[in-house]
């Protein structure tokens, strides 16, 4: 049998071809699991990558939930925003804030963002704002009586002396004011009072006045109540109490010292030097004996519990005219009596006791007490650069920042889209500043509109502060839980009164 | 009949084929064995440069976690550029009782007593003290920076080691470089940094 000259048996060809195929099919295999193994190790990285992004997504909405809840407890909103039923949505995520209060002055903040598949909570305890000593000038918390021959003005510190400022603009000093939660009488029956300012009743009460007192500024009464914080004293054993007597001058170096009483004998000088915190249960400084309070160096805070008594023949000083340097902080009902001359430039709070200005005394700065008595001849300046000094105070002020570990069965912990995850609907969640919890508002106020005083109770989210010109009188009370507003819905609430 | 020339055609590769074959193949698997290797490696290296970074930036958030929640006023030492420091102690906030801030015990982060560790200890210094490592392939120093009194790495600090801390104000300035050795007798560096904001 003859074979054409290029015939090869076909087993022997398909035996060749299927070594090549095994060749290349191993390659391609050993190829596939390198390249199967070195995804794999990536999609592992980059999980966790994008876990950490997602965590990180979710810090920055808690952040972002506790500034929003911050801002909104500075104009008197509860800190509360939306909830995890029906959470605030920001960007891709949303956060919801609960505000707890831990008590009359702080707010407990627990802000929780979701971000795609991360979750973080954050905890912040805020301390609310305090009245700011320095707005209210010459201030009582009961009625205020203002006797005959008595003058307040104001002035502002910051710009010069009091006597510079009305040398060159006897109208500059007319910044006077006078507030108080309750009465204010003006009596000009005995001899001629002035206020060159502001007289400012508490919101129920009225301006009295008596005779025909001359006063410059607005007598709008005060929209709310002022609360004046108590004076807590220190801790501690105090050290026993000292007595000078005339001689070498006492100085008081800088420090911060406790002691029962500090008396001023008759003639004898004193020096306290700040920066200087010091409680006393008692100061007493007796006829021509001289205390000066020497600021140069620091502020200086004088605490006392007991009494403050300062004769008429004796001196209380300041070597510096910035008000805002010098304190005497008043605790319980202690006795204040101070009948010297001055001039006496700093703030003097007494909350819960009553104080009496005698006739000689000249003050630049600002008084509050509980009962305030301003006997004729008394001279009040009211720094406004006092203001500015207190203002920190005023504003909400964070006491604590933590990291809140979330148990590991958290919520949205585990990954998966939040809004699944929580079963919301992305179209129907607000923003953080439109989801803050509504509060129940009763306020007298003067619309733009009418001009004619108006009241309004109701929740606040139906109420248009758009047409609000003047505020006379505000209350809030705190958060409502959605019982409360289907309640008062159920009940005619939401209502208008004019 | 003439069946002699048929066989030998029939017979198979003649020896010089089958060398040429055996060697065509040999260079063939050689040069697939090379890329593969070749591939192999750049995908180690890759997947290590990878891990070395993931790594970096977790002990680095660990860090920042931290300091973010601790107390301004017992954040210890209070270096500024351009002194720094491998270590601060701080206390954290753990909440609010009858208007008192609750601080947590004292804790520390630093690098170890080797050198190449960052450790959070609690208590430091304490009978009590715990103490947990985070990382342990810490740079001896930074990238770029060699000990010789000098900023080579231009960020401020002269040589500055591979963890260090920064602080002016409120923020502090966190440098981390985490190095590990390759099979090849090559060396892979992360250097990574954030400045955060102490809350407390």
């Amino acid at each position: 049998m003859r074979f054409p000259k290029n015939h090869r048996p076909p087993g022997r060809r398909e035996a060749r071809r299927g070594g090549v195929l095994i060749l290349s099919l191993v390659t391609v295999g050993v190829i596939a699991m390198l390249s199967v193994a070195f995804l794999q190790l990536s999609a592992s990285i980059t999980r966790r990558q994008v876990g950490a992004v997602d965590t990180k997504l979710s810090f920055y909405l808690a952040e972002a939930g506790l500034s929003e809840s911050y801002s909104g407890i500075m104009i008197g909103k509860t800190g509360a925003i939306g909830s995890e039923a029906a959470p605030a949505i920001l960007g891709e995520g949303l956060l919801w804030v609960e505000a707890t209060e831990l008590d009359a002055e702080h707010v407990e903040l627990r802000a929780t963002g979701m971000a795609k598949g991360g979750r973080a909570t954050l905890g912040m305890v805020v301390r609310k704002g305090k009245v700011n000593l320095g707005s209210l000038g010459v201030f009582s918390e009961d009625d205020l009586i203002i006797e005959g021959g008595t003058v307040i003005d104001g002035y502002d510190s910051s710009l010069g002396t009091y006597d510079d400022q009305k040398a060159a603009d006897p109208a500059s000093v007319q910044q006077g004011m006078v507030g108080s939660n309750g009465d204010v009488t003006v009596d000009a029956s005995l001899g001629a009072t002035t206020v060159l300012g502001d007289v400012r009743p508490g919101p129920t009460g009225a301006l009295i006045s008596v005779g025909t007192p001359t006063i410059t500024g607005a007598t709008i009464g005060n929209a709310l109540v002022v609360q004046l914080d108590p004076v807590e004293m220190p801790d501690g054993t105090p050290l026993p109490g000292f007595t000078h007597a005339a001689g070498a001058p006492l100085v008081v170096a800088s420090g911060t010292y406790q002691a029962e009483y500090l008396h001023l004998q008759a003639n004898s000088e004193a020096t306290l030097q700040g920066p200087l915190r010091l409680a006393l249960d008692g100061l007493r400084i007796d006829p021509g004996a001289e205390l000066v309070l020497d600021t140069s160096g620091g502020p200086i805070e004088l605490l006392l519990s007991d009494h403050l008594d300062v004769d008429a023949a004796a001196l209380l000083t300041t070597t510096g005219d910035d008000a805002s340097q010098v304190t005497i902080n008043i605790a319980g009902e202690a006795t204040v009596e101070v009948e010297s001359a001055g001039p006496f430039y700093g703030l003097i709070y007494a909350p819960e006791t009553s104080v009496l200005l005698a006739s000689g005394f000249e003050l630049f700065g600002g008084v509050v007490a509980q009962q305030l008595t301003m006997a004729a001849g008394a001279q009040l300046h009211y720094d406004r650069n006092l203001l500015l000094a207190g203002a920190d105070d005023a504003l909400p002020k964070v006491l604590s920042w933590r990291i809140i570990e979330l148990p590991l069965d958290a919520v949205g912990s585990t990954g998966g889209n939040p809004f699944d995850t929580l079963g919301v609907d992305p179209t129907t969640l607000e923003a953080p500043a439109q989801s803050h919890q509504d509060q129940w508002l009763d306020l007298a106020y003067i619309p733009r509109t009418s001009g004619v005083e108006t009241d309004y109770n109701g929740l606040e989210s139906a109420f248009d502060w758009n047409d609000v010109q003047t505020v006379v009188s505000l209350e809030r009370d705190g958060g409502l839980v959605e019982e409360d507003v289907v309640r008062i819905a159920a009940d005619g609430g939401l209502g208008f009164t004019p | 009949m003439r069946p002699g020339p048929v066989r030998r055609a029939r017979a198979g590769f003649t020896l010089i084929e089958a060398l040429i074959a055996l060697s065509l193949v040999a260079i063939v698997v050689v040069k697939i064995t090379l890329v593969m290797s070749s591939a192999s490696d750049a995908s180690a290296k890759q997947s290590a440069a990878m891990t070395l970074e993931d790594q970096a930036r977790r002990v680095l958030d660990q860090i920042a976690y931290a300091i973010m929640s601790a107390d301004r006023e017992a954040l210890f030492p209070d270096p500024e550029s351009p002194n720094y420091s491998t270590e601060v102690t701080y206390r954290i906030s753990l909440g609010v009782d009858s208007g008192e801030v609750i601080w947590s015990d004292e804790e520390a982060i630093g690098l170890g007593v080797r050198g190449n560790q960052v450790v959070w200890r609690q208590n430091p210094g304490m009978p009590e003290e715990r103490r947990v490592a985070w990382c342990n392939v810490v740079r001896p120093f930074m990238e770029g920076e060699i000990p010789n009194g000098a900023d080579d790495n231009d960020n401020g600090l002269a040589d500055e080691e591979g963890l260090s801390f920064t602080l002016l104000r409120n923020s502090v300035t966190i440098r981390l470089c985490l190095e590990r050795p390759q099979k090849d007798g090559s060396t892979l560096t992360e250097p990574v940094e954030t400045v955060v904001t102490v809350r407390n």
